[in-house]
């Protein structure tokens, strides 16, 4: 294994773009680290739960023939076909982002909310984040499937907490694609995301002890559409200027959980890509 | 990889109840690697395999499970032929009778592939 600092990376990966190919390549056993530096955020749909700030986006994969690890995913890949590849995968469960404390001071801490307060309404059957006990960070793990088409690269997954945390499961289908144009590259990806009960209930549902002793608040299961762009503008083999705007539906939980204070999430960033 | 052996002798006959254990050297194949474009394509390739036994026994060769040739009682054979298989290929010699495996070897990959496509977005988690 050796710590590579691939510079045509890049160049590699957006000449795929320009033939119609959809996927980025990367070279085996280098590490590929790249950084997204700027401005941006993640909203958060929570009342009290702070945005996710998004001023350093670290980039990092390393691929074998089998094996990689690529931004928060571990997979071990059973099948790689021009067409298919599956893959069997674990990587953290995403939906603790809105329970963490991004103020500044806490952001490299990943602090999260604990606080045995008693409820403290904020108005009618509306909650805040930081009255909630802690909701912890899960660890998932299941299959992974791409199918690799002339018009975009599909996906679906389907995992399950295997961290005994929330007790329950979530699948994603999506469609992504990429498009170069001289210097420019866009790269659409819409998808729905599905959350089984168990995964909704717990962190969006409220124990009898959250509701001040009265009965818990289920959520229930939902589907949750989403789409995102990625917009890069290459300035040399190492450095783009990068643009991206994400979208994620949240009306499902938002109708039945009294935490949301809005049915949706966005994500803005605007910056660069710098590749070691 | 190497067969469990055991003999017994009973009077001047010598009854092999398993087979000896034959070291790999015994069964040679060339070349020993077949480069393809990646590992799931299959291996097309001249190979050549040569045996040689301490003893004379008859043979059968099988490249994985497929039966390529038998021979009657001989200490030494040659097999080239135009394989198309996919890999890793186990090379095996068996006894002719009882089936019981000889010797084997495996015809092993190598990709050319250097690079794999990039599963994940960095935007994945946002």
């Amino acid at each position: 294994m050796r710590l590579g600092l691939h510079n045509s990376v890049l160049s590699a990966a957006l000449a795929a773009f320009g033939s119609g190919v959809q996927a980025n390549e990367v070279p085996l056993k280098q590490w590929h680290l790249g950084v997204n530096i700027g401005y941006g955020m993640m909203t958060n749909p929570l009342y009290g739960g702070d945005d996710v700030p998004l001023y350093l986006v670290p980039d990092i994969a390393y691929y074998t023939d089998t094996w990689y690890l690529d931004n928060n995913q571990l997979g071990y890949t059973f099948i790689n076909q021009d067409a298919h590849v599956l893959s069997a995968i674990t990587e953290v469960n995403p939906e603790t982002r809105f329970f963490v404390d991004w103020h500044p001071s806490s952001v490299f801490a990943l602090q999260q909310i604990d606080s045995n307060t008693p409820l403290a309404a904020e108005g009618p059957a509306r909650v805040r984040v930081d009255d909630l006990d802690k909701r912890h960070w899960a660890l998932d793990a299941g299959f992974e499937y791409h199918y690799f088409s002339p018009i975009g690269q599909f996906q679906v997954k389907a995992l399950a907490d295997v961290s005994d945390v929330y007790r329950g499961w979530r699948a994603q289908a999506s469609w992504r694609w990429g498009y170069r144009f001289e210097q420019w590259v866009l790269e659409p990806n819409i998808g729905v995301n599905y959350s089984s009960s168990e995964q909704n209930d717990y962190f969006y549902g409220l124990s009898r002890e959250e509701t001040g002793g009265y009965a818990d608040i289920l959520v229930g299961s939902s589907v949750q559409p989403y789409a995102k762009i990625d917009v890069s503008y290459i300035v040399d083999e190492r450095n783009a200027l990068r643009m991206h705007l994400g979208y994620i539906d949240y009306d499902t939980q938002a109708k039945a959980s009294p935490l949301f204070k809005e049915s949706s999430s966005l994500t803005l960033f605007i910056g660069v890509k710098h590749l070691f | 990889m190497m067969s469990v052996a055991a003999t017994a002798v009973i009077g001047s006959v010598m009854i092999m109840t398993a087979m000896p254990a034959y070291s790999d050297e015994l069964l040679e194949i060339s070349p020993q690697y077949c480069v393809v474009e990646n590992k799931e394509q299959a291996c097309t390739t001249e190979v050549n395999i040569r045996w040689t036994l301490p003893e004379a026994i008859p043979v059968c060769l099988l490249e994985n499970k497929r039966t390529l040739g038998c021979w009657p009682a001989q200490q030494q054979g040659l097999w080239q032929y135009k394989a198309e298989v996919q890999l890793p290929a186990i090379y095996s010699l068996t006894h002719a009778h009882t089936g019981e495996l000889v010797v084997d070897t495996q015809l092993e990959l190598q990709t050319l592939r250097s690079s794999r496509r990039r599963l994940r977005s960095v935007w994945s988690f946002f």
